[in-house]
């Protein structure tokens, strides 16, 4: 990792030794958050689709078609809030906040114990 | 930020802050918010293994064959998206208080917990095989 103390016309080495001129360290912090940016876009991803998965496999088991759909529309309108949450935090270029991160492992933890709950009472 | 430089141009009555308090570079915040990431899609991709190895997998010979795999890599996957947090935070403590990281035993768990199902999966399917 370079200087944290760098100035104007500061010559970096990034990567893989690809020599750069940087006028303004907010350059290298702009590069920093896009690659944090996309680590969460990422996540919340993999989140997403592996709590579909579970869903398919979860839902039957509510029975009632109704309650499915609420289920469904719940789930999507919490995915919608976070995302917008965390798009509003990204603007203001907020450092992370400790409930965003306690938030993201809890839901890890509830697909987990989902998960573990699906794989002991039913296997196909 | 750190630069040194700018220390001369600051008043000769600032008072100094103390060291807990002073502001450090917010790509390390990054980084330890990159790599408790990375830990959640690893804890993910268990839990998705565990599950896809319990639900798809054709069955074992061996009665619950399929859940000695399974099962461990989803506690795995629990197991380890509550340490990222507790890793993310004491990373967090310790670049505050400009103390050294603390050490991590989470890639030692990962790495111990798949080597031991993968050789259960190994002997499950070597010696029992699939049932059909």
């Amino acid at each position: 990792m370079s200087d944290p103390g760098v100035g104007d016309d500061d010559l970096i080495l990034v990567g893989d030794a690809d020599l750069i001129l940087v006028g303004d360290a907010d350059l290298i912090l702009d590069g920093d958050l896009e690659r944090t940016e996309f680590a969460w876009v990422r996540s919340g991803l993999a989140l997403a689709v592996i709590g579909l998965l579970l869903l398919k496999r979860l839902l039957p088991l509510v029975g009632h078609r109704v309650a499915q759909g609420f289920i469904i529309i719940g789930l999507g309108l919490a995915f919608a809030a976070i995302g917008v949450a965390f798009e509003r935090h990204r603007r203001h270029r907020e450092l992370p906040s400790r409930s965003a991160l306690k938030l993201v492992s809890l839901a890890t933890v509830v697909i987990g114990v989902a998960a573990l709950v699906l794989a002991v009472v039913s296997t196909a | 930020m750190g630069d040194a430089g700018s220390d001369d141009d600051a008043p000769d009555d600032a008072p100094e802050p103390p060291p807990i308090d002073r502001e450090i570079d917010p790509r390390l915040h990054y980084a330890n918010e990159r790599t408790f990431l990375a830990w959640i899609r690893t804890s993910l991709a268990l839990i998705t293994a565990g599950l896809v190895v319990t639900q798809l997998l054709p069955a074992f010979k061996v009665a619950g064959g399929r859940r000695i795999v399974g099962l461990p890599l989803i506690v795995l996957g629990i197991i380890l998206a509550v340490q990222a947090y507790r890793q993310w935070e004491a990373n967090e403590h310790a670049m505050r208080g400009r103390r050294p990281l603390p050490r991590s035993w989470l890639p030692v768990v990962l790495a111990v917990g798949v080597a031991l199902v993968a050789v259960a999966a190994l002997i499950l399917g070597a010696v029992a095989g699939v049932g059909r």
